[in-house]
């Protein structure tokens, strides 16, 4: 018998997970008469035909259904809090896409008819370009890899530099960030001419997706990455410990000694899966607090379940970004809740402003609202973790700009500067002084961001705050064509084709594996080609005990601060 | 095959006219666009419901071809389309041999602009 204690605690476990699963098990006589949110096209998971989605409340819930006249219904989870859906939906616009898109299709058979073409409505705002599908890992659940036998694809420098020059010949806004992936880039011998490609090509921004291993291995090839041109690592952490994150817990020690040796910023990318990481959220953030002078931002991404899948295992692992922030909120005593984060495309209330003060077109983030979400945190001089939200008043600051744009409609020059100026003068009452970090001056960054259009006070605004992002990418059970037609974080294709995340990935057989094996070649001639490479040399072989020995991994997980246990950050 | 190589020579372009009724309404032709371009030998399809048209550039079957990538016969396509109850015969097909590289590869590094957008608020 259990106690009563431990009774109630499992009592609460039963009611979550009744919650969690209760929109799956409906009739649907009780589903059709759930409030309606909204309607969107869709695909049928099983056999690709375009049918119509409705998304609906239920309850606390936003759900997605479908039918097929085929496969029948489909529901599915599409955002786990219908407050904060109402909440980021409010800042959804419609973006623009490119003046020059690279297929003639007009997009009547979306999403089979990328590349990107006429329909799309963002800009390309994160360019990723795979630079290899091989990969020292084997990780039973990445489809992102060369298997023993399979094609290998790794596009020469030329190929590279046509495909970086296509996104920077993008109109209306050139792409200007750059992330290189794989399989994991590091395994290229020539990654270093990569981004000095990058660079030379234009790129501001050149981010490295990788699980940093062999880096933590070789500090120096970190070195010359940066002395290249290399901004930030986009690092895979899927957890804090040993059991929650199996592919790099024991570099982790290694990676972040040589970023910062090499003065280089990561950036930590967890995989959200409930029931294998979800208790872990809170711990990932306190982790990279305590590593703030190097680590800059936690990018979590909710699971994206590709591929057919039991409803019962979507079930238990679906999440969703408002599952994970309240999950955070929960992990975090409330130092950071749910009411701290906005949707991405909040920012497009500054860029405008920007954008109607300077007369150019600038850098957008028009993606769809239930795609991606964030917010800024500081860890002030006290210890105290303070996100963004608690001494800005955002809702009301975009709202000021949003005014400001529409004042400067038609004007002229002089008089939008003067508007602007005004506008900006009036940001301070949107800044709550007694609440704001002593270590940095808010006011001042926004002023050189809006007026003097200085981004690179962002970087140093970055150097002392912790970005947490949520991006959520879809699958066929949650796809919603008009979240894929706003997206702006895209592929680059060697040719010449530039795909949103979410038709390369969830379609990769017409995409993604399509288009890489069209310029693959056999291992079998890869081998010729490199008589000194083989499968197995590139697979990386872990010494546990070695590295569980060693002072940098003590260093780093036995002595952490648990900044959100402590009574500053636990009192409010 | 080194990785410089364009993955095609001659490839072709077919035009087959279609009955409207058979590609159903255009969910139904968006599949069949699907469903053609999961075969590894059909390079670019588009259907265009309303004008009872699918446009195809594919790899030909022949021994003048010396691509490495899967190749496909017009005849297998109308097979394909056929099992998909859209009925053509090589009467309704045009095609024409066209270099992959001018008619494809290039014109999407080089796309024309279609449009111009102004700044927000301008």
């Amino acid at each position: 018998m259990h106690s009563a204690r431990v009774q109630k605690v499992l009592n609460m476990a039963d009611e979550k997970e009744k919650e969690i699963t209760a929109p799956y098990h409906r009739s649907m006589e009780e589903i059709e008469k759930m409030p309606v949110l909204g309607k969107t096209k869709t695909v049928c998971p099983e056999c690709k035909l375009i049918i119509d989605g409705i998304i609906y409340r239920d309850g606390d819930n936003v759900m997605i259904r479908k039918y097929c006249p085929e496969h029948g219904w489909f529901i599915e989870k599409y955002w786990e809090d219908y407050e904060m859906y109402e909440k980021m939906s409010k800042y959804a616009y419609i973006g623009r896409g490119l003046e020059n898109p690279h297929t003639p299709n007009l997009g009547e058979n979306c999403p089979f008819d990328c590349g990107l073409c006429a329909r799309h409505k963002s800009h390309t705002a994160l360019a990723n370009i795979v630079v290899t599908n091989r990969c020292h890992l084997s990780c039973w659940y990445c489809f992102f890899f060369a298997k023993e036998g399979e094609p290998i694809y790794e596009p020469s420098l030329e190929e590279i530099k046509r495909m970086l020059l296509d996104l920077r010949n993008e109109k209306p806004v050139a792409t200007n960030a750059l992330q290189i992936t794989g399989g994991e880039p590091t395994m290229r011998e020539d990654l270093v001419d990569i981004v000095k490609l990058a660079k030379s090509v234009g790129f501001d921004q050149i981010q490295l997706n990788t699980t940093g291993i062999n880096l933590g291995f070789k500090p120096d090839l970190l070195v010359k990455l940066r002395d290249a041109g290399l901004s930030t690592l986009y690092m895979s952490f899927d957890g804090t410990t040993k059991k929650t994150n199996p592919k790099n817990h024991w570099e982790i020690p290694l990676i972040l000694k040589a970023a910062r040796q090499a003065h280089v910023g990561i950036v930590l990318v967890p995989t959200v899966i409930r029931g294998i990481n979800e208790n872990d959220l809170g711990n990932m953030i306190n982790f990279a607090l305590n590593n703030i002078d190097i680590v800059r931002s936690v990018n979590f991404q909710p699971v994206s379940l590709v591929g057919r899948m039991p409803d019962k295992l979507r079930e238990k692992q679906r999440i969703t970004i408002p599952g994970a922030i309240k999950l955070i909120e929960e992990q975090t005593h409330g130092a950071i809740a749910k009411e701290d984060w906005f949707s991405v495309p909040y920012t497009g209330g500054i860029s405008k402003f920007v954008e109607a003060l300077s007369g150019k077109v600038t850098y957008d983030l028009s993606i769809h609202f239930a795609c991606g979400a964030g917010t800024y945190v500081f860890l002030d001089t006290d210890n105290r973790v303070i996100p963004i939200t608690r001494f800005i008043d955002a809702p009301g600051l975009v709202e000021h700009l949003q005014n400001a744009v529409y004042e400067m409609e038609g004007k002229g020059k002089l008089q939008r500067k003067m508007i602007a100026l005004k506008a900006v003068a009036g940001l301070r009452k949107f800044v709550d002084k007694e609440k704001m970090p002593k270590s940095v001056n808010v006011t001042k960054l926004l002023t050189s961001i809006l007026i003097k259009h200085d981004f690179s006070s962002l970087g140093a605004f970055h150097m002392k705050t912790l970005f947490l992002g949520m991006m959520h990418f879809q699958d066929e059970y949650t796809y919603d064509i008009s979240r894929v037609e706003k997206c702006d974080i895209h592929y680059v294709m060697p040719d010449g084709e530039v795909l949103p995340f979410c038709t390369f990935n969830v379609f990769p057989e017409i995409y993604r594996d399509k288009i890489q094996r069209q310029y693959s070649i056999p291992q079998e001639k890869w081998k010729e080609l490199h008589p000194d490479w083989s499968y197995q040399k590139d697979k990386y072989t872990r010494d546990v005990a070695k590295l569980e020995a060693m002072k940098e991994y003590h260093d780093t997980y036995d002595h952490l601060t648990n900044f959100f246990e402590l009574p500053i950050n636990k009192k409010r | 095959m080194s990785l410089d190589i364009i993955p095609y020579d001659k490839i072709k372009y077919a035009k087959i006219k279609v009955k409207k009724e058979e590609l159903i309404d255009m969910p139904h032709a968006a599949r069949l666009q699907y469903r053609l371009l999961t075969n590894e030998a059909i390079i670019k399809a588009k259907v265009h419901f309303n004008e009872g048209l699918i446009e195809l550039y594919y790899n030909p079957k022949g021994k003048e071809n010396k691509s490495l990538q899967p190749k496909i016969s017009m005849e297998e396509i109308l097979k394909i389309l056929s099992d998909n109850n859209v009925h053509a015969k090589i009467e309704d097909v045009k095609e024409e041999v066209v270099d992959y590289k001018e008619k494809l590869f290039e014109p999407t590094f080089h796309p024309k602009e279609i449009r111009r957008v102004k700044p927000y608020g301008w």
